[in-house]
């Protein structure tokens, strides 16, 4: 196998392995299924192009989490239309994984996380994935202090959906 | 932790599973092609934007700047409007085009068939600028035979022109070549 086919292999492998993490990234970000498409389309280029540079030093999903946040975030800078957190559409997450009576519950959370910055957006998703407050300081370039800050607050912007 | 949160925080991690993208009830997308084809899309699609803009700029801009110089013929400057016009409809409809390949979501031979598609596009519509350019050139060329100067000028400017836009046109179709044979090596 050619040195770029085998890249080319690995690299399918790295998407299909990790395309949910990439998705739902893109999906926490987008505010349609067009917009969706694109930024998983710009996500996927840019994992492409520093894909030799990945150097194994940390884990592959905090590389892809790093790569998606900040194309994301990027390409919504640079798309001025896309520049004010817009609402999820109502159905945009289907949530088959508890309790029917729960449900409700967490589409208003996803629904409340999507209105978030762009940076907050970035913080809870990682906080939600049980990263250190270390490690999210160094993915978004905050102090750490900051970070405890602003996971507090969102936090208790979500439990208000307890008493929903 | 709340019971909200834990659930929010357990619903979020398998979200990452192999499923996930089901969990999301959407359609798992296929991961069929290379991102090199990802890669040309975006510089296509950015390519052809900028194209857009310029011919835009042309239509709204020149002829008010050019026309108070009185060197140009109100005739010239009608027919370049209309060049940079059709230059802008035919941008426009390659963006379009290119827009509308989705390697997320269309099938491996879809997408070789719509990329195929904007390949002869992209030919007509060179052909076709080709054609609509050189009589407005010559048109342009005879008229100023008399001037040396501003006929050596038009002449470089035309060729320079023409070196530009004939080395735009090899990038436009390696691109859609190098999409199309990704497509296929991943279609066989």
């Amino acid at each position: 196998m050619t040195p770029s086919k085998e890249k080319n292999t690995r690299f399918t492998n790295l998407l299909r392995e990790h395309n949910g993490l990439i998705y739902k990234v893109c999906y926490i970000y987008a505010e349609d299924s067009d917009h969706l498409n694109d930024l998983y389309q710009e996500v996927t280029a840019n994992l492409w192009t520093g894909f030799d540079s990945f150097s194994g030093k940390s884990q592959i999903s905090t590389w892809i989490y790093r790569v998606a946040i900040n194309t994301c975030v990027s390409y919504i800078r640079r798309n001025a239309r896309h520049s004010k957190s817009t609402a999820l559409d109502e159905n945009a997450f289907s949530v088959v994984d508890p309790g029917i009576e729960r449900a409700e519950q967490l589409r208003q959370m996803y629904e409340m996380i999507s209105l978030l910055g762009r940076l907050d957006k970035a913080i809870i998703m990682l906080w939600l994935d049980e990263y250190s407050y270390d490690e999210i300081a160094s993915l978004t370039g905050l102090s750490r202090n900051n970070i405890a800050t602003r996971i507090h607050r969102i936090k208790q912007r979500l439990a208000n959906f307890e008493t929903v | 932790m709340d019971h909200g949160l834990e659930d929010l925080k357990k619903h979020w991690k398998n979200l990452s599973s192999a499923d996930g993208i089901d969990r999301l009830g959407i359609e798992a997308p296929t991961v069929s092609v290379g991102s090199k084809s990802i890669g040309n899309r975006r510089k296509l699609l950015r390519f052809y934007r900028v194209l857009t803009v310029i011919s835009v700029l042309y239509i709204i801009l020149a002829p008010g700047m050019l026309f108070p110089m009185g060197i140009f013929p109100t005739w010239a400057l009608a027919l370049l409007s209309i060049f940079f016009a059709a230059a802008a409809a035919m941008n426009i409809y390659m963006y379009s085009l290119i827009k509308a390949v989705n390697f997320s979501e269309m099938s491996t031979l879809d997408l070789l068939e719509r990329v195929r598609t904007i390949y002869k596009v992209h030919i007509r519509q060179t052909i076709a600028g080709i054609l609509i350019v050189i009589p407005i050139l010559s048109m342009m060329l005879w008229y100023f035979y008399s001037d040396p100067s501003i006929f050596l000028g038009g002449v470089c400017g035309a060729l320079v022109g023409a070196l530009i836009g004939w080395r735009n046109n090899l990038r436009v179709i390696r691109y859609l070549r190098e999409i199309e044979s990704e497509l296929a090596s991943a279609y066989n």
